[in-house]
């Protein structure tokens, strides 16, 4: 592709992750309090070892007593807050890096495109994004609080005895083993799950969509068949996420059971010689399993960063890649030429055009013909700036088009793509998108009376309110077409680019709407792009793609006498209906 | 509660359930609720003991009930585990064989991403179900045998510990109304900006050549703004369980502590002995807080439960009825209505389909040409009028003899990912030799493109069959209309949105196609009508003319300026 990706560096290197940190604009206010407020827990966590071993070692102080109940609802309101403040920071942390990111994506030259499916690119918005984001939220309010809580817990039981500091420490480096070990077989048996369950999901998706056809063809007890294998394999991938859970809480009994016997060993012996007192055996057993758990926490952070830094690794990466620029004059005459000058572009090494020069003079019509990738539609592409030629100069009035504002050449053109993309919502929020001035329903249906769309309205009895399915699903091709024809009779644009304007139209509906363009747009540059070659003597200049290279361009009559390819095209359009006959 | 129950059952009904393997779980279980307490009363007669000596044998016996703990809880997450896998392959395959049963018309209001969730996400949702009670009532008895124990360690403290009960039913109850609202509100979010996203993202084009990339944005944020509040309050209801069972937490050491302390000072009872009631009756707050969270993920679970039973309560195609085994015959349309939702689409539509001729079908865009072909298929049931073959409704002969009478070449020509080979022997259930695949795909224009693809048959035709041109692709869709040698063919526009030269090529294929078969056809182009034997001209859902070409040309407006269109290219 042309602009290849630039390859996913695995580790990311630091500079890039705390860019990637400053433009996410984390909500630092709330990370603040929920970051004194974890700090506050962590202090008053402290406590609570000693409180409960004053207590228990048979203290009867009515005092004691008090404090202590005291301590415990003052316990209960901090660890409530704390989740209650670290919730909205991590929530609006998903909001921001979401929004971040989709505005990034709005913007990309769509060359990215090409090589990345924007429909893949999506779950970066939605789950890996959150997903990491709300992770390092929590870590960047918790490791320090953590890191405080078990420092200070372990000069705590140091000053009852070292020996007992040092049971507590006997079993870290088999922990931190055991949680890297865990980290990548968790790693890898989700990426498995992930897979499985994509796997069916894509499956089902193809299926659900093309019903129908397994429906003609009597195919279900097939496809159901396939619909079972595809769920057996998420069955074995969840099996072994199941297994794997077995392993852990193996290992993760194994671990503990150390663990306590070397405290309960080390306490029991120091309490026999009298080195330490019962309370601060009490204290020091309830501390152990804290640190312990502390320790389990600080390890996991730091394998945590590790599927951090990877799954925003890809948001970074999103975060690289060329936008679209913003710059170039806003100054434009009203009549413009378009120039093509010897234009060569290709989309990675798969050559599209080659120097292709020609000129569309202001307020003429140009058919552009050609076999299914001879480079046509890359021809509008170049002129809206969706892409950059590789050499050669695409020209608005003399101005090339990479220095114009995207505003200011854009909203010049009128462009009906190929396909009739509509977004879903009421016919009048259709058929009105991209119109920023307010539209009445009457010039609505004036525009719609020109494209044969009004008999599709009065189809609805909620008339322009009536829904549309995302996508435009719930219309017809023809719909469809109809619906984006007028849309640009409302734009009323200078510049018309018609990609195949009418392909999905029967030909009576295709005559009827190619006389309005004709009719509405007379003094109007438009470029068509089309397969229907009775268009051809409507235009003023007709210009004929090969393997995109440019093989005549001119008056259709002359053409006709003088370009082979075209001549072929039109034998093959008549000898097709020859046969027919 | 009630009805959730049911509607549980309803998703069970006809799944043969595993229970060995949910004996079992319950049994570990029951075990493991047992070997807890034990160990934690021990724990305090160490702790007791070690004021005057240790004694070895508890401490094995400790150990050994540590073992014994953790054997359980792994055979019982692997047990558990297993048991709900299996259920959920079940209950995935159940909704996808009901889903491909459901007539075409119920797909026309949802969409195919929302349907594919329930076969994904809601199935795993709703297969909790037997995991959920198991766990509510194992983590019931192990309350019951904790607080025993309690009560034999301290009959007092225990029975103040009581008064904590009200408490926890109280917040489960809240808990669990909460939860159920705030989460279908949630998932409303999130459906919402996904399905944003989702066609945005599509439409990228789109956005960027109309400059409309700020406005996008603004509505993004809308959506993001809205989800992150549904989140925040989702977070809040789960907060209501841990503030609540903090509080019970908090109450239960109160009580212990002022009581105990007096206890203690009576000498009534041992450090130790405060120490394990203290630790013996967190467990039970912990078993109180399981409960609260089972019950909590039984309510959010509902709404993907309803969804499901929507989908198994829907009515199926039904496939009695004869077998098509009578010669061919005419098709008679007789008074046909039909209506999509509120929207009539075809209205009073009386015509003869005549056997082994072609009828060719044109019309204006929403003329109703598609509806009839998939009247034909039977994909929906007319709602007025009959189809009869010959003298026989069709809706007579069974489903799948019916559909397999019939192959259609559609504008849209659907592939679907694999091979080349898969494709063209989709549906064939006889085996085929190679130079049979060969002879069909050389009839149907094929063959060539085909070998000169790398990997020939087995090549991969790619997501949507992307990797061939649209004319190669409706070459191999005839290929494997061919294949099924159908005695009813039916064209939809099948050389629309294809260049000439492409066009050339299907046509070819389809002529071959169309050789001693009944064929209807869709026509967009006069060329395609020329030769048809018959011509019926549609307009706004109804019949406007019958007739032969050339009677038509003569008698007919629209196709007279159908056919202008022809004049008007052969005079250029």
């Amino acid at each position: 592709m042309a602009k290849k990706a630039p390859k996913e560096n695995k580790g990311m290197i630091w500079s890039e992750f705390w860019k990637l940190l400053k433009s996410m604009q984390l909500p630092w206010f709330w990370m603040l309090l929920a970051f004194l407020c974890n700090m506050f827990y962590s202090e008053v966590n402290l406590l609570l070892p000693t409180t409960t071993a004053g207590l228990l070692s048979g203290s009867t102080d009515s005092k004691v007593l008090w404090d202590a109940i005291v301590f415990y609802i003052l316990y209960t309101i901090v660890l409530c807050a704390d989740t209650l403040l670290r919730c909205p920071a991590q929530h609006f942390a998903v909001r921001n890096v979401r929004r971040v990111l989709w505005k990034r994506m709005l913007n990309i030259r769509m060359d990215y495109y090409d090589a990345n499916d924007p429909s893949k690119l999506m779950s970066t918005v939605t789950n890996d994004a959150s997903d990491a984001v709300r992770n390092l939220v929590f870590y960047i309010v918790g490791v320090i609080p953590a890191l405080y809580y078990a420092i200070r817990a372990l000069s705590t039981i140091s000053t009852y005895n070292v020996w007992l500091m040092v049971s507590v420490f006997m079993l870290l480096p088999i922990k931190i083993l055991y949680m890297f070990y865990i980290g990548k077989r968790r790693f890898k048996t989700q990426k498995g799950l992930y897979q499985q369950i994509g796997g069916l999901t894509g499956y089902l998706a193809e299926r659900v969509r093309n019903l129908s056809l397994i429906k003609t063809y009597t195919n279900e007890p097939q496809e159901l068949k396939n619909g079972e294998a595809a769920a057996k394999q998420l069955f074995d991938a969840n099996m072994k996420v199941v297994k794997l859970e077995c392993t852990i809480s193996a290992l993760a009994t194994g671990i503990g059971l150390a663990q306590n016997l070397i405290v309960m060993v080390f306490g029991v012996v120091l309490l026999q010689k009298g080195a330490i007192t019962l309370p601060q055996w009490v204290a020091f057993f309830m501390f152990s399993g804290t640190i312990s758990n502390t320790f389990d926490t600080i390890i996991s952070y730091w394998t945590d960063l590790k599927t951090i830094q990877g799954s925003l690794a890809r948001a970074s990466h999103l975060m690289n890649v060329p936008v679209e620029t913003e710059d170039g004059t806003t100054q434009l005459p009203d009549a413009v030429d378009i120039t093509f000058e010897n234009v060569s572009f290709a989309y990675g090494d798969k050559q599209a055009l080659e120097d292709v020069s020609f000129t569309i003079p202001a307020g003429t019509t140009t058919a552009v013909v050609g076999l299914c990738g001879s480079g046509k539609t890359t021809l509008i592409s170049l002129l809206e700036r969706f892409y950059t030629p590789d050499s050669g100069c695409v020209k608005l009035g003399g101005i090339p088009v990479s220095q114009i504002h995207t505003d200011t050449l854009r909203n010049r053109f009128g462009y009906v793509q190929q396909g009739a993309d509509i977004f879903g919502g009421t016919l009048r929020e259709a058929l009105t998108y991209g119109i920023r001035e307010a539209v009445t329903d009457d010039q609505i249906l004036e525009a719609a009376k020109r494209t044969g769309f009004d008999r599709t309205i009065s189809l609805f009895a909620e008339g322009l309110d009536a829904t549309v399915a995302p996508g435009g699903t719930s219309l017809s091709g023809g719909q469809r077409q109809k619906l984006v024809m007028t849309r640009e009779f409302l734009r009323d644009a200078d510049i018309l680019l018609l990609d195949e304007p009418t392909s999905a139209l029967d030909a009576v509906a295709s005559a009827e709407i190619q006389d309005s363009i004709f009719e509405t747009f007379a003094g109007k540059t438009k470029m068509i792009v089309t397969h229907d070659l009775s268009l051809l003597k409507k235009a003023d200049q007709v210009v004929v793609l090969d393997g995109g290279r440019l093989v005549g361009c001119g008056i259709y009559h002359q053409l006709k006498e003088t370009c082979p390819q075209l001549q072929q095209l039109l034998d093959a359009n008549i000898s097709g209906e020859e046969r027919a006959v | 509660m009630i009805r959730i129950v049911k509607r549980y059952t309803r998703v069970f009904r006809n799944i043969r359930l595993p229970w060995g393997l949910l004996l079992l779980i319950v049994v570990i279980t029951v075990i493991k609720s047992h070997t807890e307490v034990e160990s934690l009363t021990l724990t305090a007669s160490i702790i007791d003991g070690t004021q005057n000596a240790i004694k070895t044998e508890e401490f094995i016996r400790y150990i050994v009930f540590l073992v014994l703990n953790s054997l359980l809880t792994i055979s019982s997450t692997y047990v558990g585990g297993l048991f709900g896998q299996k259920l959920n392959l079940a209950v995935r395959l159940k909704l996808w064989n009901k889903m491909m049963r459901l007539p075409t018309r119920y797909y026309d209001g949802d969409n195919a991403s929302a349907l594919v969730t329930r076969v994904t996400t809601d199935a795993d949702s709703a297969s909790q179900y037997f995991q959920i009670w198991i766990n509510i009532i194992t983590a019931v008895y192990a309350v019951i045998v904790a607080f025993d124990r309690l009560y034999k360690f301290q009959a007092e403290m225990a029975t103040a510990i009581l008064g904590v009960i009200p408490l926890v039913i109280g917040i489960t109850i809240l808990y669990s109304t909460v939860s159920y609202k705030v989460s279908a509100n949630t998932k409303h979010a999130l459906a919402a900006t996904m399905g944003y996203l989702a066609e945005r993202v599509r439409g990228l084009r789109l956005i960027k050549s109309f400059r409309m990339e700020d406005n996008e944005n603004d509505i993004a944020q809308g959506h993001f703004k809205r989800q992150c509040k549904a989140d925040i309050l989702m977070s809040y209801a789960g907060m209501i369980n841990l503030v609540g069972m903090q509080a019970v937490g908090c109450a239960t050491i109160v009580i212990s502590f002022v009581m105990g302390s007096q206890l203690l000072n009576s000498g009534a009872i041992s450090v130790g002995k405060l120490i394990g009631f203290y630790t013996l009756s967190s467990l039970v707050t912990i078993r109180a807080v399981d409960i609260c969270n089972n019950l909590g993920t039984f309510s959010k679970n509902a709404g993907a439960l309803d969804k499901i039973c929507d989908i198994l309560d829907a009515s199926e195609e039904q496939d009695q009825g004869a077998e098509m085994d009578v010669a061919d015959t005419d098709i008679v349309l007789e008074n046909v209505t039909f209506a999509y939702q509120q929207t009539p689409v075809l209205q009073d539509i009386s015509c003869v389909i005549p056997k082994c001729k072609v009828t060719a079908i044109v019309g204006t865009n929403g003329a109703g040409k598609t509806t009839l072909f998939k009247l034909l298929e039977r994909m929906y049931q007319t709602d007025a009028g009959q189809i009869l073959f010959g003298n026989t409704p069709i809706e007579d002969f069974s489903l799948t003899s019916w559909r397999k009478s019939f192959a259609i070449v559609a504008q849209d020509k659907p592939l679907l990912s694999g091979t080349v080979r898969e494709n063209i022997l989709y549906g064939v259930e006889r085996p085929v030799q190679e130079e049979e695949l060969i002879r069909v795909a050389k009839m149907a224009n094929a063959y060539d493109f085909i070998m000169a693809t790398p990997g020939g048959f087995d090549a991969q035709v790619g997501p949507g069959g992307s990797n061939f041109s649209g004319g190669q692709q409706q070459c191999i869709a005839i290929a494997r209309a061919m294949m099924r040698n159908p005695d009813y063919l039916l064209l939809d526009e099948a050389t629309s949105n294809l260049d000439a030269k492409s066009e050339q090529e299907v046509t070819v294929a389809l002529q071959n196609l169309m050789k001693g078969r009944t064929t209807v056809m869709i026509a967009h182009k006069y060329s395609a009508t020329v030769f048809a034997d018959q011509i019926i001209v549609m307009d706004g859902g109804r019949i406007q003319a019958v007739g032969t070409p050339e009677e038509l040309t003569k008698t007919n407006a629209y196709y007279r300026a159908f056919a202008d269109e022809r004049i008007q290219e052969e005079t250029v």
